[in-house]
């Protein structure tokens, strides 16, 4: 099963576009398996993670989280800012598959 | 107007406020303080039920039920600096690929060490005595002194770790009792050099080592804890925001302690008989009452009546976490990052807030904080458990009639640019769609 972690400061507006992505998951029959959390908080689920989706106002995380991440074969990934805006669940689930 | 976001002085700023959100130590002192916000409210809940018992003369602050009833508020408040050492550190020594547990709690005993060494005391009778840890720094007052001590234990045991400066056991012992003796030498250095510190403190200010470092920030806390310093401090933020960066949080780090601080000393004040002071920290609160951090909700509900698709839409998004104090929907979605237009009004209105606060603080109509509650609650919900004034809850209010008004100018210069430009993709559309259809 899929496994996708959003981070962001404080976890809770994150945590609003998870429960999106998990109900556009559910619609498309899709086993993933969505959470939200604090970034400190994020070693917690390093290991129970295939992609790691940042919000954008914690973005500026992007590069130092690749270099840590993606070699252990983690995929990173900032969150479209009007998606998450938008909390449009939907499409961002959309280009976390295409990814 | 882009080119804005392309000068020096912008890009700087990004990469300054990424710099100082992005560094390890302050994500780890933000983590540390927020994993005692579920601790602050318990205690803040306690404290307010004791509050209004009081209020109403059910019963007088040397009820036996008032003690029992501040109990839980004097375990969490009042411990509140033990569990940000002890949290800090874990989160540091996390982010630095330590053991966080052991790091936490040689933070929590450095900590203790130099902020509540036991004393032993003789009691009114003259003869017993009684041995107990002072719990003056323990409280707010003492959290720039777990902040140091956190961060600073965590870095010695790092560096003795690079250094290889740690008990090698040979090879045979059990791992687990091997990494206990490996932290042994990192915590003895950590032990002698505060004790040392301590020592000096007392001699030269004859105060404990909290107490020193208080007094020696007093100067820059007077000059954030003042109007100024209050406008600099959050126009830093906003602007931050407006890049893309959670800006409340990179404020939040100098701002908490002197805010818990000064609400501790009213929640003090106001167990005392007393009433509370107002600082004009507190005016913190001012700038996220109304929909989340920048006061957005008025500007919400222009989105949800707007004609342009786009706005509109954002507005229905951005309804219901507005209303529970959450901006980032319509911070992302309008977009105002990236955007002159809207950042002009974002910035703002805040300010205004805030000066209008400063003023209904100053005449008094608005009452200080003597709670302290820090947590993302409804609209009106946290400025009545932080006051217990319903004046506060009516600001709270009002500010959103305001912010429209503010928002207003800006909001229909480009909401006039998204129509125009919704209707250029509906032409194509249609030519599109026409096309298609003459092809078939």
């Amino acid at each position: 099963m899929k496994q996708i972690t959003l981070i962001c400061a404080g976890g809770l507006s994150t945590s609003l576009l998870a429960s999106k992505m998990k109900k556009a998951a559910e619609a498309r029959g899709e086993a993933i398996d969505i959470r939200a959390t604090v970034v400190a908080n994020f070693p917690e689920f390093e290991d129970k993670t295939d992609i790691l989706l940042l919000a954008p106002q914690v973005g500026y995380l992007a590069k130092k989280m690749k270099e840590k991440y993606e070699p252990r074969g983690i995929k990173v990934a900032v969150i479209n800012s009007v998606d998450y805006g938008m909390m449009n669940g939907e499409q961002v689930l959309k280009n976390v598959l295409t990814m | 107007m882009g080119k804005l976001y392309e000068t020096k002085f912008m890009t700087g700023l990004q990469k300054f406020g990424a710099t100082i959100a992005g560094n390890e130590a302050i994500s780890s002192i933000s983590a540390g303080l927020q994993s005692g916000m579920s601790v602050i409210i318990i205690g803040a809940i306690f404290q307010l039920i004791a509050t209004i018992f009081t209020l109403f003369n059910w019963i007088t602050t040397d009820n036996k039920v008032y003690s029992i009833l501040m109990t839980p508020y004097n375990m969490t408040m009042g411990l509140l600096a033990v569990f940000v050492a002890f949290g800090i550190a874990y989160h540091y020594a996390g982010n630095l690929k330590m053991k966080p547990l052991v790091a936490g709690i040689n933070s929590l005993v450095v900590f203790l060490l130099v902020a509540a060494p036991t004393e032993t005391v003789t009691l009114a009778d003259g003869s017993s005595t009684f041995t107990g840890l002072a719990t003056t720094s323990l409280g707010a007052s003492g959290l720039f002194a777990a902040i140091i001590v956190a961060l600073v234990t965590v870095r010695i045991t790092k560096f003795c770790a690079d250094k290889r400066i740690i008990i090698r056991m040979p090879d045979g012992i059990p791992p687990s009792l091997a990494d206990s003796f490996s932290a042994l030498i990192p915590l003895l250095i950590n032990i002698i050099l505060f004790l040392g510190l301590s020592i000096i403190s007392n001699a030269l200010f004859s105060a404990s080592l909290p107490l020193a470092i208080t007094n020696l920030l007093s100067a820059p806390f007077s000059a954030i804890n003042s109007l100024g310093g209050m406008i600099v401090i959050v126009l830093f933020g906003l602007l931050l925001w407006t890049l893309g960066i959670h800006g409340t949080m990179v404020i939040a780090i100098p701002l908490i302690p002197i805010l818990a601080a000064d609400i501790a000393n009213n929640t003090a004040l106001v167990a005392a008989g007393s009433e509370p002071i107002f600082t004009p920290v507190m005016l913190f609160y001012t700038i996220c009452c109304a929909g989340g951090s920048g006061n957005t909700f008025g500007f919400t509900l222009l989105c949800l009546r707007s004609k342009s698709k786009q706005l509109k839409a954002v507005g229905k998004a951005a309804l219901l976490p507005g209303i529970v104090n959450i901006s980032e929907p319509i911070v992302f979605g309008t977009p105002i990052i990236y955007n002159p237009i809207i950042a002009i009004p974002f910035i703002i209105t805040p300010i205004i807030t805030m000066i209008i606060g400063w003023i209904g603080f100053s005449v008094g109509i608005l009452k200080p904080m003597q709670a302290f509650v820090l947590s993302t609650l409804p609209i009106g919900v946290m400025d009545f458990m932080t006051t217990l004034s319903w004046t506060n809850v009516v600001f709270a209010f009002l500010v959103i009639p305001l912010t429209m008004l503010c928002y207003l100018p800006f909001f229909k210069i480009y909401e006039k640019q998204l129509i125009a430009k919704e209707k250029i993709i509906e032409q194509e559309e249609a030519v599109m769609g026409q096309a298609s259809l003459n092809n078939a």
